[in-house]
């Protein structure tokens, strides 16, 4: 009986300690955070600018917003601080916020050009020293200021943040223009051996902002974010821009194509100019440093595969020959593409290829002399490319529709 | 005494107590002086830790079934055997404080930052205390257990960080050079020859002759987690940024993202950790309370256990007012004191066994 007794006040003692040591001096509600979903960092010549924003969750909760119907409420906030020093801007949010801001869920930072072109390393310092934001953040460059991009809605989704991380996974799956750059990958190739780096353009295509719900009340938005080009670091400042064309050769050199569009030029029988269309489903690039004669030299080996999905010339695709001078013409594209984006790469200086790697790891001895200079050892280096593109699919047509109607007339 | 501590239990006690601070702080050396060549430093310590390993069990095999203080009096003599139990006794304790305090930094660094620290503090050392006072196969228990849960998620963190890995970030090979991998070799290695810690716990177990056995395999096990967070953290962020992470294994499950489902699942895998972290404190505390209630002859181990707990609260909020000063002492300061206890001592020992070989012949003792 006693030792019941004893049992039960031990269970009771327990049970009270659970309840006095529920996050112990961290405890926080649920109500009094202000989730971020996206965060902007300006310059303002003096101090940084630091923006959010931040969920509404009644907002959002109540299917009200861009997307259900009901009185329109904005499901974000946005808003700013400025101060001395990225931690320091964050801390005056409490002079203006009722609410704790939580890093946890945001999805995308965004660097203005300015911060840009500054250099950042300030603001890796703060993702890796503190617990709060986390390094799997999406990085993107934008040219006008960060808070703007912030302000605007987005079609589709209700949380712009959210929305903004989308666009550039998908982007990066489905097109491979532009790669996704989280926290942790920046860091990476900054301290990498070419101390260079990539990052997406974001910027608002249109003159207006779709900063108001009432922009929700028409089919078309005055604007809509939209990735572009392709930004070049090098030690931690932004040197440039490279164009999409470009920029779809870094993704090619660097093996991170997954799948993306072509379009090569083609010529019918009759003459007749066209293009045909291919989306390459499997890409894989191997670039190996060659040494001959003291000379760094580069071969890129490219295997493509993919499906032709549309097709302008009056072509008979049952013929072997037919699909080899489709493959031909687009190997040369993408032989082009990349020699582009070599020689963009060089005259910039920066090696965003991971050539400086691959010469490093291949010779290591040499490497000593050669990273002592490595941006004029790169800027000589030729780079030779061979491509090996498999159409593997026609789809679900053997002759192109011109080939047809052309067909049709002459009969 | 009761012989009730499994061979699995024992290698349980073993891994863990030496890998939950190894995996916090040993990447972040190895890589720091050898940058990718790292993982080579920790296969060399591997290699050296297996010896040492082999040396401690063999060491063990000779003790004929008396607790080890009492074998080292009766084969040292009286003064010797309390001489070399108040050292080990000091030992284990100061390695308590420094795993304690490791743990709190953690905890604050990560979790908890508007926690005070003395609180943190307070809670693990009761923690382990609590444990202690129900007797070394209670700790066994938990140790076999945790040992259990860490084989089932370190393969998971492995398999969702298989995407993010990129082995040729660890290329070229030995390009740190010879002396800057010896020099990243010693952490390392000082962790593994915490294996020493079989010499108390080897007359608990069952199956004393199966010492060899449970030492060779917790240093190997200890050795492979070792090497997987050294060669995965360098694979995933190359050696230059692990430099910089304070706590590199808790950055590679943190990146883990599986479509929009599953991402965030580094509490997991901290969750395990922390639990390896209470064995490996409760395995110190342990020998510290055996040490002193041997050497002192003091009746009552839970008196022994409540004062050294008290003093061990003073100890690690006193002694490391700034993290850093923490973080220094482990990485350097501690350097002589682990080769003095977990190395030199032994080998005095060992030494000190063979020249009484005659002695322990005479009372029936095993051969090496």
């Amino acid at each position: 009986m006693r030792s019941t007794i004893r049992s039960a006040m031990m269970v009771v003692l327990l049970l009270l300690l659970c309840v006095a040591t529920t996050g112990c001096w961290n405890r926080i509600e649920l109500n009094e955070l202000a989730i971020t979903s996206a965060t902007g960092v300006d310059w303002d010549g003096q101090n940084w600018v630091m923006s959010y924003q931040v969920l509404i969750p009644a907002a959002i909760s109540s299917g009200i917003g861009t997307a259900g119907g009901g009185t329109p409420q904005s499901p974000v906030i946005v808003y700013s601080t400025k101060g001395k020093s990225i931690r320091e801007a964050m801390m005056h949010s409490y002079s203006e916020s009722p609410r704790k801001l939580f890093y946890a869920h945001n999805r995308v930072v965004i660097i203005s050009e300015e911060v840009a072109r500054r250099g950042f390393n300030e603001l890796l310092d703060v993702y890796f020293r503190n617990s709060g934001p986390r390094e799997t953040v999406s990085m993107l460059v934008t040219p006008g200021t960060a808070r703007r991009v912030l302000e605007q809605f987005m079609q589709l989704v209700i949380i712009p943040g959210e929305g903004m991380k989308d666009i550039i996974m998908s982007e990066a799956r489905n097109a491979s223009v532009l790669p996704n750059i989280p926290v942790y990958q920046m860091a990476m190739n900054l301290t990498s051996d070419a101390k260079s780096s990539v990052l997406p353009e974001i910027y608002i295509s249109g003159n207006e902002d779709t900063s108001t719900l009432d922009s929700f009340t028409h089919t078309t938005i005055p604007s809509k974010l939209k990735l572009g080009r392709l930004a070049i670091l090098h030690n931690d400042r932004m040197i440039g821009w490279m164009n999409r064309k470009q920029s779809l050769g870094v993704s090619f050199l660097r093996d991170e194509v997954k799948q993306t569009t072509i379009t090569t030029p083609c010529t019918d029988e009759q003459g007749h100019s066209g293009f045909d269309t291919l989306v390459i489903q499997r890409s894989s690039t191997k670039l190996k440093p060659k040494l001959t004669e003291g000379k760094l030299s580069y071969n890129a080996k490219v295997h493509v595969s993919g499906v032709l999905t549309e097709s302008d010339c009056a072509q008979n695709l049952y013929k072997p020959d037919i699909i080899m001078k489709m493959e031909s013409a687009a190997e040369q594209q993408i032989q082009q593409v990349l020699k582009g984006a070599w020689k963009k790469g060089q005259q910039m200086g920066a090696d965003v290829f991971g050539a400086a790697e691959k010469a490093h790891r291949k010779y290591p001895k040499a490497w000593k002399q050669w990273s002592k200079d490595w941006n004029s050892v790169f800027g000589e280096a030729p780079l030779e490319v061979q491509v090996d593109f498999r159409i593997t699919r026609m789809g679900l047509s053997n002759k192109s529709f011109q080939y047809m109607t052309d067909k049709n007339k002459k009969g | 005494m009761k012989r009730e501590i499994s061979t699995l239990q024992t290698v349980a006690i073993v891994i863990n107590a030496i890998t939950p601070t190894a995996v916090l702080s040993v990447p972040g050396v190895a890589i720091g002086f050898a940058s990718n060549d790292g993982w080579i430093a920790v296969l060399i310590a591997a290699a050296a830790g297996v010896i040492i390993a082999i040396a401690m069990a063999a060491i063990c095999r000779r003790n004929p079934g008396l607790l080890f203080l009492e074998w080292i009096e009766s084969r040292l003599g009286t003064a010797t055997g309390i001489f070399i139990g108040v050292l080990l006794g000091v030992y284990y304790f100061n390695a308590f404080c420094m795993i304690v305090r490791e743990f709190a930094n953690f905890i604050e660094d990560m979790v908890l930052d508007e926690t005070p620290i003395v609180m943190l503090i307070v809670v693990m050392v009761a923690v382990s205390a609590f444990s202690i006072a129900h007797g070394i196969e209670a700790m066994a228990r938990s140790a076999a257990l945790v040992l259990y849960l860490i084989m089932i998620i370190v393969p998971i963190s492995v398999g969702l960080n298989f995407d993010d890995i990129n082995f040729k970030e660890l290329l070229p090979f030995f390009d740190a050079g010879a002396t800057r991998i010896g020099l990243a070799t010693i952490a390392p290695l000082l962790w593994l020859s915490e294996v020493s810690i079989l010499l108390i716990v080897q007359p608990y177990m069952k199956y004393p002759k199966s010492v060899m056995r449970a030492s060779v395999i917790g240093s190997i096990g200890s050795s492979l987690q070792l090497l997987l967070v050294t060669v995965i953290s360098t694979s995933i962020f190359g050696a230059d940024v692990v430099r910089m992470m304070s706590y590199p294994l808790f950055n590679m499950v943190g990146i883990v993202e599986v479509g929009e489902f599953v991402e965030r699942i580094e509490i997991f895998t901290i969750s395990v950790w922390g639990m390896t972290m209470y064995v490996k404190m409760a395995v110190f505390l342990f020998g510290a309370v055996h040490c002193f209630t041997h050497a002192l002859r003091l009746k009552s181990s839970m008196h022994v256990l409540f004062s050294i707990s008290l003093l061990a609260v003073a100890t690690i909020i006193v002694t490391w007012p700034r993290n850093t000063e923490h973080g220094q002492y482990v990485m350097i300061e501690s350097v002589p004191f682990f080769t003095l206890f977990n190395l030199i001592i032994p080998a005095c020992i060992a030494i000190g066994l063979l020249a009484t070989r005659g002695r322990g012949a005479a009372k029936g003792e095993q051969a090496p």
